[in-house]
């Protein structure tokens, strides 16, 4: 998954209804709210009810009279995660507006997710913990730790004789070593790779991502 | 937040590992939905996140909630199908990515495994398409995570998924194997977890 510039004319296009918009609205968003609301609410159902809650009032904010309380499309993407944000915390503060949602909009989620496709979700997710089983055995056990057991993290800081500002450090070189990882199996294995192969991900070497500064 | 101050305080890993305070959060969010670097750090996490987490659990397709809990049942006290090979096969719509023409679906085939764990005659599949191995998790009170693992006859691994909550360990799961993984052999399906929980066993002849 990679970078994607936001627009007016992307929020125009998933105002309209437009079909591969929705679908790419909701795929780019699963994995950023999922890794947001990731340890944010008590239980596993809870964030993915925050989840499905957030495409359903972002879309209706979107198709409400008047067009919608987004001004610039190139803030859509923060306009998404402040939608989650106060999601967040309404489910904090017990006083969830539970506001109505349109019959049309709780189909049209339900028709994104069923239209999914789980094959190639999953062979990405196999190419990654393939990848990740070929790290060295602390690089594995700082991502497994951290994203697999939900470790609480004075926990892992513990197992791993670091504070916490230097676990920073051990999940940046581990995902820097998963991402050579990941090229290299790349790089390994081009012949094999057919369309049945998932889609390259933005698991890129630092050097070869363009940065912006803003 | 610049990019510089966002490397500069490894902010991508702090808001994975959830460190930031709320202002700090909104700062980085502002930020990184504008910065390629950013968003690439973010996403991989996530990606990574996904791939070691959720696994690739799935509710069949097709099966209503209370026929997959009337499944479940039946398969946990020992009454269905433990003599027939389930081989049926799914069309899976294959939905394009924005501006892309949608390609055709693959073919998948579906193996039914039996909680009974009794013998079961080889699973027949044909050539290179994907195979969704069902089976149940056959604990009462399921306490997630559980990591199944599925691997060929010399140990290798073929595929694996994480059961990561309580309704989907309380309902069948399937575990989906890219075309072209299967060899003609054995096979054993591992369940670990909170507690000890039998392999399943089986074999597939490949056509």
């Amino acid at each position: 998954m990679d970078f994607f510039p936001f627009d007016d004319d992307y929020v125009r296009r998933l105002r309209d209804g437009d079909r591969s918009t929705e679908d790419h609205f909701y795929s780019y968003f699963e994995p950023i709210l999922r890794l947001k609301l990731r340890g944010r609410l008590p239980s596993a159902e809870a964030a993915e009810d925050a989840r499905q809650e957030t495409y359903a009032r972002v879309l209706k904010k979107l198709r409400a009279p008047g067009g919608g309380e987004i001004r610039d499309g190139h803030a859509f993407g923060k306009f998404v995660l402040t939608v989650c944000n106060n999601i967040v915390f309404e489910t904090y503060r017990g006083d969830k507006h539970n506001e109505p949602l349109d019959d049309e909009i709780i189909e049209r989620l339900a028709s994104l997710e069923n239209s999914e496709d789980e094959l190639i979700k999953e062979q990405m997710r196999e190419c990654v913990r393939r990848v990740i089983s070929t790290l060295e055995t602390r690089d594995r056990n700082i991502l497994e730790a951290i994203f697999f057991k939900e470790t609480p993290k004075a926990t892992i800081c513990e197992e791993f004789g670091v504070d916490q500002g230097y676990l920073r450090v051990l999940l940046h070189r581990a995902k820097e070593k998963f991402r050579k990882a990941w090229a290299k199996e790349q790089q390994r294995r081009p012949r094999d790779r057919d369309e049945t192969d998932p889609p390259r991900p933005s698991l890129l070497p630092r050097e070869t991502v363009k940065r912006q500064d803003t | 937040m610049t990019h510089d101050e966002a490397k500069k305080s490894m902010a991508a890993e702090a808001y994975v590992l959830d460190d930031l305070e709320a202002a700090e959060r909104n700062a980085f969010e502002e930020h990184f939905f504008d910065c390629t670097d950013c968003t690439a750090d973010v996403l991989d996490a996530a990606t990574i996140a996904d791939g070691v987490r959720t696994g690739n659990v799935v509710q069949f397709r097709g099966y209503s909630r209370w026929a997959a809990a009337a499944a479940a049942a039946a398969v946990a006290i020992g009454l269905a199908y433990n003599y027939v090979p389930q081989v049926a096969s799914l069309w899976h719509r294959t939905p394009a990515p924005i501006g892309q023409q949608a390609s055709v679906p693959a073919r998948e085939q579906t193996i039914d495994l039996d909680a009974s764990r009794a013998a079961q005659a080889p699973f027949i599949i044909v050539g290179n398409q994907p195979v969704s191995i069902g089976f149940v998790i056959p604990v009462t009170d399921p306490r997630p995570p559980y990591v199944c693992e599925l691997r060929d006859d010399a140990g290798v691994l073929i595929g694996s998924a994480t059961v990561d909550t309580k309704e989907k360990a309380s309902n069948p799961v399937s575990l989906v194997i890219a075309g072209g993984k299967f060899h003609s052999g054995q096979y054993t399906l591992g369940i670990r977890g909170d507690r000890e929980i039998p392999a399943y066993h089986f074999v597939v002849e490949v056509h």
